[in-house]
């Protein structure tokens, strides 16, 4: 785990929803701020009481996060996908016209809060502005909330299949230099924007040319942001860390997304359980009798009976067999986890695992 | 598919609509990690063990349920346990099937579906992704010809944001499509999302501080969004007596009863953020044991017999 903080200087923290991914990020922030480095955690739409720890609930800027004592020194920052997305165009627009035209079309506007890849385009154009920056040593992203870990890669090949400029060039209605191929993409672009007119009315399609003309100035700087993010990513400075609940099915989820992110190229360092069980949970029969007993002995029968259900089951599923080779399980914590000082307490514990 | 005969026990009448008799419809959401496919699917079995015909639909391209119960899930419905059928509805599958109603020549819908500007289209537009689900959710209450022979379909829907978008999808594209086909079709969707004859929505929530929060928010939300109040499902409770011992820190089971005291003060605070929503604005709390066992199968029945037990003392 040190290594993983020492010879990075990105660290990409995936997984599906629920699993304490914020939470993660933000220990493995301040496990580096320990270690001496300074080092920046992005996260995404973290829970009021974790925002208030680390000082970024009102502020829509990097903040160095207050009453800390490390050795190096620990920053936080929000990722707000619409705000940050309008900044973008903002600075890549050529004119102002092009700016109000496109914050004033529908389908911008539900665009900037739901086209899919959005959310991950702009955490990767705010990671890369960091990430080279020079300000830091180290930064840790949390990535966007999702059903699967995998929809974190795919999203930037989504979004530029939307502005790939050729898709733009031809619904703007230019058609140079692609030859033979010309007639029959123009045909299906006819048939594509037929079959919606059926469906939408014309308005729609419209709203959607629209959109694709204000569009295409920008669509460069787009694709060129999301080719250097994805060099980013590929880099070997650049950690993937995957992090997943102790139950069957994510464990699965995880295996696969392991493969695929090793044949993607990524380099995925090291796969976290979180709150595998519950810090109380018996090493083996032994202990698990030897705590049973002393609840009988303290009259608590309804108490020990529960404590053998649940143990059982704790160690049950501690034993689950996973493929993953470099593995980190996590214990519950005991407590829960306010302030600075609960944060330092799991880093701590994570970095004292394996 | 010819009509089956009606199940013989008591079952809730089947809601009407446009006439005709209709299926209706179980929403499931909550945050992500709280057990939510899991009470789908156990929602699923207790209508079945109530004599009704159900379809389980699970959302997105890959399959959760697939893999936790053996089975093959794709576009269309394998069964699982009697009276019960899974399916997981992706978004290319559930346009094509939309997109083929409307276009005569199914050809041509096939050779537009597979058209790269489409799909960069539909990748561009979310709404119409959700729009086709729900559509296919919603299709025999649009389309007097459209048949599914079923009582009520449990869709394991996305995780918090997702759903809210795929709740308020259909009336941001009204707004988009001013009109024709698809203006009418969000229009009528929003109607049917709205009726509380024919959906229910239920919010599955465990007694953490975070999911609870997520889940009175989504509670409003919902009910913003639809009129129709969730009802909500506190997953993974223990049992524990009111009063527990406090025990001298050396003593073996010490830390044990320290947690057990933790998550006991944790269900308290939970249960009573969820009932200060009041019922007006959320259904009443289901509570659902944590159960303790690995097997799939075993845990789906089990929580199922918790749902059967909350449904009797409703009732």
């Amino acid at each position: 785990m040190r290594r993983l903080l020492q010879d990075h200087r990105v660290v990409v923290c995936t997984g599906s929803g629920g699993v304490g991914k914020t939470t993660t990020s933000a220990a493995l922030g301040v496990a580096a701020a320990r270690m001496g480095k300074r080092v920046l955690v992005l996260t995404i739409d973290p829970a009021r009481r974790l925002a208030t720890t680390l000082g970024i609930a009102n502020s829509a800027t990097d903040v160095r996060v207050p009453r800390q004592k490390f050795r190096g020194e620990l920053w936080a920052g929000t990722i707000d996908p619409p705000r940050i997305f309008a900044e973008y165009i903002e600075r890549h627009a050529k004119d102002r016209a092009t700016v109000d035209r496109l914050f004033n079309n529908t389908l911008y506007q539900q665009l900037s809060t739901t086209l899919s890849g959005s959310q991950e385009f702009t955490a990767l154009s705010k990671l890369l502005d960091a990430a080279t920056s020079g300000d830091y040593d180290l930064v840790v992203l949390d990535t966007p909330p999702s059903a699967h870990a995998a929809d974190f890669l795919r999203a930037p090949a989504r979004l530029n299949a939307v502005f790939d400029s050729t898709i733009v060039s031809l619904f703007m209605g230019r058609t140079t230099g692609l030859g033979l191929a010309t007639m029959a993409w123009k045909r299906s672009v006819k048939l594509v924007l037929g079959a919606l007119t059926l469906l939408t009315g014309s308005s729609f399609v419209t709203t959607f040319n629209d959109f694709f003309s204000a569009i295409d100035a920008i669509a460069p700087d787009i694709r060129e942001t999301s080719l250097r993010a994805h060099a980013l990513l590929l880099d070997p400075t650049t950690a993937f860390v995957l992090i997943s609940s102790l139950d069957a099915a994510k464990i699965q989820e995880g295996q696969d997304f392991h493969t695929e992110l090793s044949c993607a190229g990524y380099h995925l360092k090291t796969v976290i359980i979180n709150r595998a069980w519950p810090q109380w949970t018996p090493e083996d029969n032994g202990a698990k009798d030897r705590t049973c007993k002393a609840l009988l002995a303290q009259d608590q029968a309804a108490l020990a009976g529960l404590y053998n259900q649940l143990s059982g089951f704790y160690m049950e599923r501690r034993s689950l067999p996973t493929r993953f080779a470099d593995v980190v399980m996590v214990p519950e914590m005991e407590e829960d986890l306010i302030g600075l000082e609960a944060l330092e307490k799991l880093a701590a514990r994570l970095m004292s695992m394996a | 598919m010819a009509a089956k005969k009606r199940p013989t026990q008591e079952t809730p009448a089947r809601p009407q609509h446009g006439g005709r008799s209709v299926h209706r419809v179980v929403f499931v959401t909550g945050k992500g990690g709280v057990g939510k496919s899991a009470v789908a699917a156990a929602t699923a079995l207790q209508m079945a063990r109530q004599g009704q015909r159900v379809l389980l639909v699970e959302l997105g391209s890959r399959s959760f349920y697939g893999p936790l119960l053996g089975l093959q899930v794709g576009s269309d419905a394998v069964p699982w346990r009697p009276g019960v059928t899974i399916a997981r509805w992706d978004v290319e599958s559930s346009l094509r099937e939309y997109l083929g109603h409307y276009l005569v020549f199914k050809l041509a819908a096939e050779k537009i579906l597979n058209n790269t500007i489409m799909k960069a289209l539909v990748a561009a537009a979310p709404s119409l992704a959700e729009l086709a689900l729900l559509g296919r959710v919603m299709a025999p209450m649009r389309h007097a010809w459209y048949r599914r022979d079923v009582d009520v379909v449990v869709v394991d829907a996305y995780a918090t944001g997702q759903f809210m978008a795929l709740l308020r999808a259909p009336r941001g594209l009204a707004q988009t499509a001013a009109s024709g086909p698809m203006h009418s079709q969000s229009v009528g969707l929003t109607r049917l999302l709205s009726d509380a004859a024919i959906c229910e929505y239920r919010l599955v929530t465990l007694a953490e501080e975070l999911p609870i929060a997520e889940a009175c928010e989504m509670a409003a939300g919902i009910l913003a969004e639809t009129g129709v109040a969730p009802r909500v499902y506190c997953n993974r409770m223990l049992d524990l007596a009111a009063w527990l011992p406090a025990l001298p820190a050396t003593d073996l089971a010490a830390p044990f009863v320290a947690a057990m005291v933790r998550i006991a003060a944790h269900q308290h605070e939970g249960l009573a953020a969820l009932d200060a929503l009041g019922r007006s604005r959320a259904g009443p709390v289901c509570r659902l044991p944590l159960v303790p066992t690995l097997d799939a199968g075993a845990m789906l029945e089990a929580l199922t017999d918790a749902l059967d037990a909350a449904a009797g003392v409703s009732a």
